[in-house]
């Protein structure tokens, strides 16, 4: 016992190593964020600084190679209690009286400065989204759509089985592109119209196939969540709630076939896009292609689908690549399931970047709109940040990749007998993620700018 | 503590482990028992060294022994104890050299990258 604690301390002080090796980057970042302005140190310095830390990660990772100390680090779990019978009504409740409370401003609110848009966007979309990843996924308990499903009653007809998780993947891109194309971000009428037609579809696949099944499989919203409720230290178990190190349960994640991979692709993919198309670069390219003539909307679905495309076909390759270095005969496709989980750190990481200071500037807003939400207030509070706030959302990246790097390292040494095998089947991965690190980094040094 | 001790330690770890996995989804296909889940896609052409206890195919000889040392160790022969704890022993030694040329890296990364930012 002595023993094993030993070694927990040890890992600790590896990790605390790993943070040390970030930090210089973080320092480095800040003062390039604060200075962004008057430039003293250029962009491709903190992208080079970002990609060098996380491969340094990767190097120091390399260092454990004692199996039964990873198993341990990521087995680490303390059991607490579920939440009663009370809780668990009162969080239906929230959810229901949230969907309708959204609906109804939405449809009779203003339409400038709008509530339930704010509400929609900022408070769940980001703020939200940020508490499954951060604390727990509690969207089983909160999602209004499965307790209204509930009430309804189910064909309990057999899911096709060869659809796997595509639906999913498809309605998550079908969400993303009409975010970006429809003016539902700012317009209330269209949200409305958007909220309602995602209910009609998902109560009746709910009543089709049964509610467990629909959920489990086919919406996406609820496999966001699930997702990124991988990610976070609060698990809910059999028998109550379980406390695991951030990113710990990602091990026991299922990643069963290829659609659930490409989901996986897909969220990550879809943050990136969100981000890519808010930048200076897209807008030039944007605005050139409407002075062509040519409409934006379908322009917007072939960057998504493509970088989807692009995305998904990158991470294959380098599951292919990484059956070579690990000299394995494990199949391609097995390989990419069982590293997928370690993308979704990545993911949560971006996320976080993306839109904490969305979050934050337009907290207040919120409680100001939510206070009158039939009326239009004269004036919509936005909290100022200060500028070493982009340091955060830097912090927030390398933290992704260094969780990422640490799944990927359990998932090698899970997969493969050999220690240096293990360690050569993520040569591929750590060069795609140094990659994205390069790529959020930039994303995120872009001044935001509003396209057409 | 050695390698070697961290070897010997590893099994009651695992099995602990497995106990929980059985129910919360990792295979272990690579060290552990676990489901086979159609999983390998042995190349027509090359060598195959098959587990004679649960059929996973492995591109080494070596592999193969490292395999059954963490996956069957309550089973092994006589000399398939023997050939586990010399493919241990070997690539003991190849991971030190390898982590050896990893923290070379890291400091080499490091100070380039304090020069670089010295320059700029
Ligand atoms: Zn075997």
């Amino acid at each position: 016992m002595s023993r094993l604690r030993t070694r927990l301390a040890g890992g600790v002080a590896g990790l605390l190593a790993l943070l040390a090796v970030a930090d210089p980057a973080l320092a480095h970042g800040g003062a390039v964020a604060s200075s962004r302005r008057t430039v003293t140190v250029p962009t491709w310095l903190v992208l080079m600084t970002g990609g060098a830390a996380v491969g340094a990660s990767f190097l120091l990772a390399t260092f454990v190679t004692d199996r039964a100390m990873v198993r341990a680090v990521d087995g680490w779990r303390r059991l607490a209690p579920g939440p009663g019978r009370l809780a668990r009504g009162a969080a239906k409740a929230v959810g229901v009286l949230g969907l309708v409370a959204v609906l109804a401003v939405a449809a009779v609110g203003p339409t400038e400065n709008n509530a339930a848009v704010l509400f929609v966007w900022v408070g769940w979309w980001a703020g939200y989204t940020m508490t499954t990843y951060l604390v727990g996924n509690s969207w089983p308990g909160v999602n209004p759509w499965r307790t209204l499903a509930g009430l309804l009653p189910t064909l309990d007809e057999s899911y096709p089985d060869r659809l796997g998780s595509w639906p999913a993947v498809l309605a998550l891109l079908a969400l993303i592109w009409v975010e970006t194309v429809s003016p539902i971000t700012d317009d209330p009428r269209p949200l409305a119209a958007v909220v309602v037609a995602y209910t009609l579809a998902t109560l009746a696949g709910a009543t089709v196939y049964g509610a467990d099944t629909w959920f489990r499989r086919a919406d996406p919203m609820a496999r966001v969540f699930r997702y990124y409720g991988a990610v976070a230290p609060v698990q809910r178990t059999g028998d109550g709630l379980s406390l695991r190190l951030p990113g710990g349960a990602l091990s026991e994640l299922r990643v069963g076939d290829d659609s659930e991979v490409a989901f996986v692709v897909a969220l990550l993919w879809a943050t990136t896009f969100d981000g890519f198309v808010s930048t200076g670069v897209w807008a030039d390219i944007a605005g050139t292609v409407r002075a062509a003539g040519v409409p934006l909307a379908p322009v917007y679905l072939a960057v998504l689908a493509g970088g989807f495309g692009l995305f998904l076909g990158g991470y294959r390759l380098s599951s292919r690549v990484a059956r070579r270095t690990g000299d394995t005969y494990l199949s391609t496709a097995t390989v990419a399931r069982r590293f997928a989980p370690s993308l979704l750190a990545i993911a949560a990481g971006y996320h976080l970047a993306h839109y904490l200071s969305f979050l934050l500037s337009l907290a207040p807003a919120i409680v100001v709109l939510a206070a009158t939400p039939l009326s239009t207030p004269p004036q919509v509070p936005v909290l100022p940040l200060p500028v070493w706030f982009d340091l955060v959302g830097m912090t927030a990246i390398l933290l992704g990749h260094v969780l990422a790097i640490w799944v990927a390292h359990a998932t090698a040494y899970d997969l493969f007998p050999g220690r240096l095998q293990a360690v050569r089947s993520q040569y591929p991965f750590i060069a795609v993620m140094v990659f994205y690190t390069m790529t959020s980094l930039w994303l995120l040094a872009q001044p935001e700018v509003t396209t057409p | 503590m050695s390698e070697r001790d961290a070897a010997a330690e590893d099994v009651p770890g695992r099995s602990e482990q497995e106990a929980t996995a059985a129910t919360a989804g990792p295979t272990h296909v690579g060290t552990g028992p676990g489901p086979l889940e159609g999983g390998f896609d042995p190349p027509a052409s090359a060598d195959v060294f098959e587990c004679g206890y649960c059929g996973r195919p492995f591109a080494e000889e070596d592999l193969l022994a490292l395999h059954r040392g963490h996956a069957h160790s309550d089973q092994l022969s006589e000399p398939e104890q023997a050939a586990f704890e010399a493919a241990y022993e070997t690539e003991t030694g190849e991971m030190r050299r390898f982590q050896l040329k990893a923290a070379g890296l890291v400091v080499l990364l490091y100070f380039l990258l304090l020069m670089v930012y010295a320059l700029v």
